[in-house]
Parts: C-alpha cells; structure tokens; sequence
C-alpha cells in the first residue's frame, strides 16, 4: 500500500451518507486515516474541517438536483480561495454524478451510482483506476462441463443402442445432395484456403442446388429477398466493431452461481444489425449468442456465398457471414450455429466448424417432424451431421422444439434421447435441450395449472434419471409464458433462469422481452431487458434453491416410464424412418407431421 | 499577453455565449487561446437537459481541454503538449485547432493550474486567452487580468435581487488596492463564526488584518462587530476571495457599513470587472412533470435595471450584438 492518507469523508447532503460510510470502511481497511463529516455541515464549514484535520484527501457525497450542483462548486471554490487546493484532493459522489459534472463543478474526480471500492481507494491513494474488463478475462463459459454421460437407466440405453445400431447401418450405404454439398464445400474451404481456384467444384455444387442458389454460382443473382452488404457498409462495420469494443465492460450475470451460461439469440437478417444485438448481449453479461437463419434457408438446397442481407427474419449462412460475425465476437463469447432441421444440415456443420463456432445443434426427430424435412432424408444427413460435428470438435445440443408442435414431452424426449445416444456412439458431445415452456400438451393436461415450476422439473429430472448428460433448457425458457408487455415478459424469463439455476442446469437460452410477440424486429433494449432480469434473479436466489412440489418427483416418474415405452415401440417397429411416419415420436393428431422437404432424395452411395 | 475571465454567477448566464462572442472578433486566431475551469461543449446542459450553446473554436486557435475531449467535439485538434495535470476527463493538453468546429473543453479546474497555463502559452506567442467559467465558479479566475461577469434571469428571476447582487458584486470588485498598515496580524481563511469572534479578542493590538485566504460574510461580521476604534485595515488577496461569501448582498452590505465607520477594507491585487452581461434567459421548472422548459424576462427591463445600478459597461450580447462588446474589452 502507498503512504497512508489523511481523508474526510462530508455528506454535502441533509441525510445521504450511507454512500460515504461504506467509502468509509473500504478506505479504513486499506489502513487510510477517515474522519466522517456530520451531514449538516454548511461548505464554509467543511473547508475549515479540511484546514483542521490538515486532509490530503477529502470525498463529498452529494444527490443531485437544480441548484444543488452550484453549492457543490462554491465548495470547490472555497477550497481553492482558501489556498489549500494544491494540497487537497477533490472528490464527488452520489447519483447522476458524471465525470463530465465532476469537471464543470471542479472536482478531480467523479463517483456515479455504482462506483467500485477499488476506484475509490486508488483515487485515495493516487493510483489510476483500472476497471477490470470482465470480457477481456473472462474464458469461454463450458457448456459441457465435466459431463460424464453415464447411462443410469440401462433398459432404456438398451433401447436406444438397438436403434442407433439400426439407423446406422441403415444410412452407411445411402447418401443425398445435402451430403454431397457439404464434402464439395470442404473440399471448396481447402482450396480457397490455399490460394487455389475453386470454380470447378463451385459449378458442381451448383448442380446439387436449388436453381435461386444455382443461378447465384452460375449468373451472380441471389435471392429475391437478399442484398449484397457494400464495402463501405462492410468498412463501417469493422469500424462499429472497434469502436464498440473499445468501450464495453461487459457484466457478470452469475453472481455466485458457477452455472448455467446464458445464451441469447439473434437473427436480425442483416449481418452488420446482428453484430449490433450480439454486442449489446455481450455487454450485459451473455456468455454465447445462437444464429438464426431464415426459415427458406432450411427448406432449400444449398447456400449461396457472399456478405448478404436479408430483408426478412433470419440471418443468411454464407461462408462470409459468419465469417463477419465470428471476427466481431468478444473471445469470451460462446457461438452457435444451428444445423438441426433442413436441407443443409451437414453443410452447416461444415460452416460452423471452419468460420469457429463453439456449437450448433442437430435434431432428427424435430426436423422431421415438427420442422418440414423428410424424415429419411434428415435422418441420412443427420448422421452425417454428427459425424461432421464430432470431426470439428462441435458439441451440439438436440432441441425438442416439437413440443411446440404439440408432441407430448415424453415422446420428444424420446426422440431427443435417440439423437443423443447416436451422437455419443459416433463420438460427439450431445447436449439435452428439452424445453421449457407453456406448451400445447402443458395447456392441454394443465400440469401448469398451479406453477410452472413441477412440469419444468419433472423434465429435468426425469432426463438426469436416464443420463447423466449436459441440459441447456430452452429455446428460449419461458416461451409461450411471455405475453407483449414487457416487464411481463422480462421477469417471466427471469424467474425461468432461476428456475434452472436451481435445478443445476449447464445452461439456458433466454428470450428479448419482446420477441415472442413482436411480430417484427426485435428491439435492442428488450434484449436488456431480460438480461438483467436474469442478472436480478441469479442475485435474487444465488445458492438458494426453488423447491418444487411432490408432483414433480410424480410426472418424472410417468414420464421416464412413458419415455421407455415410446422406445419400444420405436424397436418394435424395426426402422426409425418408419417409427416417424407411423407416429411412435409424435401423430398427426398430436401435431408431429413427418415433413416432405427433400423428398425422394435419397440416393445410395456414389 | 491578455487573460480574460467569463465568468457566470450561476448556470445559463451566457457565458458560453459571451466567450463566442469574443472569439469571433479576435482576428487574429493564431494568437488565440481558449480554455475552460469547467466543462463546456455539451450540446445539452448536463442538469436541466436543455440544448446550450457550443464553443465553436477557429482554425489555428490554441485550446486547452482534457485528453478525453480531445476527440469529442467536431473540431480537428493536434495535441502540442500533454501534461501531467488531472482531471476526472483525463490529463490536460494544449492543442492546437487544425479544423474549425465545436470544441469540448474541460480545462484546469483551479487557480494554480490556470496560472501554469497561462505562463505557458504566453511562451507559446499567445496575444489572448480566454478562460470560460463553470457554474458560477470564480477562485481560479483570480489568476487572470479581467474579468467578464455573465448574469440574468438564470440566476434569479427577482429582478430587485438581481440588480442588488449585481450592484453588490461590481462594488466588491472595486475595493481599493492597498497594504494596510502596520503592525499587522496575518491569517489564512476566515469561514466559521467562531474564528471571527477568536480573532476579535486578538485584533486590539493590530492595526491591520491581513487574510490570506477565503473570507466568509458570518465570520467577518461577527469579527467587525467586535472591532473598536480606530478600525483595522482589513486585507484579502483579491477581490474573489471575499465574493464566495453565502450572500454577496450581506458581505457589500457589511463593507459599506464598515467604510461608514471609518474602516477600510483593501485587495492586495485588483481583478478589473470589465463588462456585465445580461442574459434573459431561464429554465423554468415544471413540478407537475419535473422538466425544464427555456423561459425569458423582459430583456430590455433585466438590462436597464442593472445598468442603473452599477457603474460597470452592460451589454445584452445577444441583442446589442458583438460591436458593443469589442469597444467595451478593447478587442480588434
């Protein structure tokens, strides 16, 4: 420690000094000498105390109001007329003082609402203050954690070994243009990355495509609904980049809580607004953001190349976009990249893992049934998908989304469990991403008719009776529970965090207080929102748990039970193409449509 | 070398204006110097959030701000000098302004840094320095030659009061430059009744006391009350360390009331009130919504009144325009 300090401490307040005493302790412990001033002292008064106490230092504390800021300098001003300025270091303060304020008024230094400690005692002491730049230290949040993915419940392992066995072999000797495409794009990433042309295979991709993505290799037009970002927006972007970055501090949304990392979405259709939304989650606390493409993007063959922006919903995959956004990510930032429902599914892996995506995500069951893609068609290139996602290192979580649909919770589990298991024989990192939300079967059964506590952790816990495996509840937590208004909204999704930070989840994703009704583009402010929302609830609860009622140990039990059967009878139909489109993962009448996207373009092995 | 003080005796006086004003008939912008003891340039007042007036600097002027204000403003500025001098803006650097625009100052926030800056640019061939005040501060303006006082409706509204405080002030500002006589008893600030009382009970044998430092209205007329004839000379620095008094109106008061009795009161070192002006404008505070609105009195009527009572030049900057101003401060 530097020389102790001789400070006084004056509340220039009728009754604010509780600021001050805890400025007090703080300096008192770093072996500095106080004296608190008694808050009714006039200017003229306090200025003889400083002369009295022969202070080096002294601190005002002060709120502010009109009129208030001028006695704030006449106190400066008596400091300086008096002749001790030179000797006394000044500093203010209290709520809205700025660093701007503290200047007009003459201080040294300015203290706003939430000032550290630390920058109080290294003005003290005469230090410059550093703020740690948590984006800076902090690492990578791991979502997998020291997972060990040891099976608990070993007549459902038993299950679900004899289906992966059977889908595997089943897809060893077939092949499709997804497939395809996303060897000739590896091969495309090798050359280019050497220098070398590409054309050739570009032409051959472009053969695999849908003519909007053939004619954008073969006659340079994109798709109706895209634009090629300019250089000069390209420029500014990088510059926005920089300039952002060079002022963000980013918060802790933990508190005490080691886990889960929260994820927030983004997919604004434009590469460069995306960037915008990923640095204002970065800044207050997310540790990973999630790509969302554009609902065509899962429906049609290929991707085009290019830096393009999408006037609707969704952010196009192109090599060059994620490229842009990958450069503009915080080294802290977790990023996902979802391959799980459509044509380019394998592709997608591909992408991902080359432009440095942490994550992406892979759901068989889901995409065939709740997301449009014939069922064997996303089953081939499923399995190729988590073989590609296991080759660059990409853990990938298996999102229910058909409980959206209607899909009982068991059977998505189902559904969800067999992908996992897949991924684990082929030497991938699974994650379990059941959902949770108020969904049409909730609604139906009315298992939230009380709270939307039980059914949540009755999910929870049936999964950790099966494995013992990563869950990162989502998509977002609380969906369908959030309505248009926004505090609503916000601390709807609050309380779902804490909800999954009790029950030791690895990780959530959380919605924009305005995104499940915005019907348009989702503000920048309401990505705030819940992010502090969340920050308020981990602070709210820390290690404090939520306890549910016995009903949750009850559905947990039903639902594990349920999960084995609907696994038998997956085995008993032999096929798990079959299973799809005979309902054993979800009926019609339950909202699972086996999808027709790809239809018939299934092709044994060239 | 010239140093000229705008000062304000409260915010929204115009000062800001006023220094515009001055740096637009200075012809001569090489030899310019601009600073501030506060902050100046925020496009918005940093209390009442209504919009204010920017410095808009000329090319060639030299300006002293904080490092972090550098960038901030629409000027081009090229850092000459940095300094180790803080501000809660960052160190404070001389620069020099490349392209004209709006300049975001944060300058030397006491007497003694003022005076380092003002030695130095005078090094640096500066024929005008133009220091603008903060908030009504004043102290640090007794480093410079003149002073301009800002003051209007902002600072009350009570007409009657403004042209007593006005009148007040000018009378401070013209106490006689003087020693005293001796024996003297020297003392450093005078701010809390009971030092003045202290001080009576050892003021017999003296025949001046002399205060180095700040003088309070309470204390020094707990300590005249006591005084008996023949009076002490009573000695301050400078005009401004008797001015920061809680009521200006008491402390010209008390003085006349000691000058009636036959005391003097003298300033070490003169700081010439050079020019008053006027400025009707006011933020008016609205209690139902807790905002501010612009508001104005009646300009003619805020510029007569208090030109009746001093005998300082008074100008309304902005309508009388800069002419009045150039005669009155000898500026070409």
């Amino acid at each position: 420690m530097s020389v102790a300090k001789k400070v006084v401490l004056a509340p220039l307040d009728p009754v604010h000094d509780i600021g001050l005493k805890m400025i007090r302790r703080g300096l008192d412990k770093a072996g500095h000498s106080t004296t608190l001033f008694p808050p009714d002292y006039s200017p003229q008064e306090i200025v003889n105390g400083i002369i009295e106490h022969e202070a080096d230092v002294v601190l005002i504390s002060r709120t502010l109001g009109y009129g208030v800021e001028e006695i704030l300098a006449k106190f400066v001003d008596l400091v300086d007329a008096a002749g001790i300025r030179d000797r006394v270091k000044l500093g203010v303060g209290g709520m809205a003082i700025r660093a701007e304020l503290a200047a007009e008024l003459g201080f040294d230094e300015g203290f706003g609402p939430g000032t550290p400690m630390e920058a109080a005692v290294a003005f003290v002491e005469g230090r410059e203050y550093v703020p740690p730049k948590a984006g800076a230290q902090r690492d990578k949040f791991d979502v997998v954690g020291a997972s060990p993915y040891n099976w608990k419940n070993n007549s459902i392992k038993g299950l679900l070994d004899q289906i992966a066995q059977q889908i595997i072999s089943w897809s060893e000797d077939k092949s499709s243009p997804g497939i395809e495409r996303a060897k000739i794009r590896e091969e495309i990433i090798r050359l280019e990355d050497m220098g070398k042309d590409a054309s050739q295979l570009k032409k051959e991709y472009a053969s695999l495509s849908d003519e909007v993505i053939s004619d954008s290799y073969l006659k340079g037009t994109i798709h109706p609904q895209t634009r090629r970002l300019e250089q000069s927006e390209l420029d500014s972007l990088k510059q926005y980049v920089e300039r952002t970055q060079a002022r963000m501090n980013p918060t802790n949304v933990r508190h005490t809580l080691d886990k889960p990392g929260v994820f927030s979405q983004y997919g604004t259709g434009c590469p460069f607004m995306d960037i915008a939304h990923i640095k204002v989650a970065e800044g207050w606390g997310a540790d990973g953001v999630i790509h969302f493409d554009p609902s065509w993007g899962a429906r049609t063959e290929g991707f085009m190349e290019g830096y393009l922006t999408h006037q609707q919903d969704g952010s196009v995959i192109t090599p060059q976009n994620l490229q842009a956004i990958k450069d503009a990510l915080m080294g802290s930032t977790l990023w996902q990249v979802r391959a799980h429902r459509g044509l380019n599914t394998p592709e997608t892996v591909v992408l991902a893992g080359h432009s440095g995506a942490d994550l992406t995500k892979i759901n068989i069951c889901y995409g065939a049934l709740g997301a449009g893609t014939e069922p064997a068609r996303l089953t081939v290139d499923g399995v190729e998908s988590i073989k590609l996602a296991a080759k660059y290192n990409l853990p990938f979580d298996v999102v229910t989304n058909e409980e959206l649909c209607g899909v009982p919770a068991h059977k998505a589990f189902a559904g969800m469990l067999i992908v996992a298991n897949l991924g684990l024989i082929l030497g991938a990192q699974p994650i379990l991403q059941p959902l949770f939300c108020y969904s049409p079967e909730v609604m139906i059964n009315e298992t939230m008719a009380d709270n939307y506590i039980d059914f949540n952790a009755a999910k929870i816990l049936a999964l950790r009776e099966i494995i013992d495996a990563p869950i990162w509840p989502g998509a977002p937590i609380g969906f369908l529970t959030q309505s248009e208004e926004r505090v609503q909204s916000s601390v709807s999704t609050g309380l779902h965090a804490a909800l999954a930070a009790s029950l030791g989840v690895n990780a959530i994703s959380i919605a924009t207080s305005d995104e499940a009704y915005s019907g348009g583009p989702i503000a920048a402010a309401s990505r705030v929102d819940t992010l502090k929302a969340v920050k308020e609830n981990f602070r709210f609860f820390g290690q404090a748990k939520i306890e549910p009622t016995p009903r949750a140990q009850q559905w947990a039990a039903e639902m594990v039970t349920q999960i084995e059967e609907v696994l038998r009878n997956v085995v008993e139909i032999g096929d798990f193409v079959d299973a799809m489109y005979k309902g054993a993962l979800g009926t019609r009448d339950e909202g699972a449509y086996p999808g027709r996207a790809g239809k018939d373009t299934v092709s044994g092995v060239k | 070398m010239k140093v000229l003080g705008i000062a304000g005796t409260a915010k929204n006086t115009g000062k800001t204006t006023t220094t515009v004003s001055i740096i637009n008939l200075w012809s001569r912008h090489r030899e310019l110097a601009v600073t501030s003891i506060g902050y100046d340039g925020e496009s918005r007042d940093n209390v009442t959030g209504l919009p204010k007036p920017r410095l808009l600097v000329p090319a060639g002027a030299l300006v002293v701000t904080a490092s972090r204000c550098v960038g901030a403003g629409s000027a081009g500025i090229e850092v000459l000098t940095k300094t180790d001098i803080g501000t809660p803006l960052g160190k404070l650097v001389i620069g020099r302004v490349q392209k004209a625009g709006l300049v975001v100052m944060a300058g030397p926030n006491n007497e003694r840094a003022l005076k380092y800056f003002i030695h130095k640019l005078e090094q640096m061939g500066i024929s005008l320095l133009l220091v603008d005040g903060a908030l009504g501060r004043l102290a640090p303006m007794s480093a410079t030659q003149g002073l301009v006082l800002a003051t209007g409706a902002s600072r009350t509204t009570d007409m009657d009061r403004l042209a007593r405080e006005s009148s007040a002030f000018a009378a401070l500002f013209a106490l006689p430059v003087g020693e005293g006589s001796e024996p003297r008893l020297k003392q450093g600030s005078l701010l809390v009744e009971k030092q003045g009382e202290v001080l009576a009970a050892k003021a017999a044998n003296y025949s001046t006391l002399e205060f180095s430092g700040v003088v309070d209205v309470k204390p020094l007329a707990a300590l005249m009350a006591q005084l008996q004839p023949p009076l002490a000379d009573i000695v301050v620095r400078d005009p401004v360390k008797l001015l920061l008094s809680q009521d200006l109106v008491a402390a010209a008061d008390l003085l006349r009331e000691y000058q009636g009795r036959g005391g003097r009161v003298l300033v070490r070192k003169q700081l010439p009130l050079k020019v008053i002006t006027v400025n009707p404008f006011y933020p008016d505070y609205n209690e139902a919504n807790g905002e501010f609105s612009p508001a104005y009195l009646d300009a003619v009527e805020v510029h007569r009144t208090i030109a009746n009572c001093v005998s300082t030049p008074v100008i309304d900057v902005v309508r009388q325009g800069d002419a009045e101003l150039a005669k009155v401060l000898d500026l070409q």
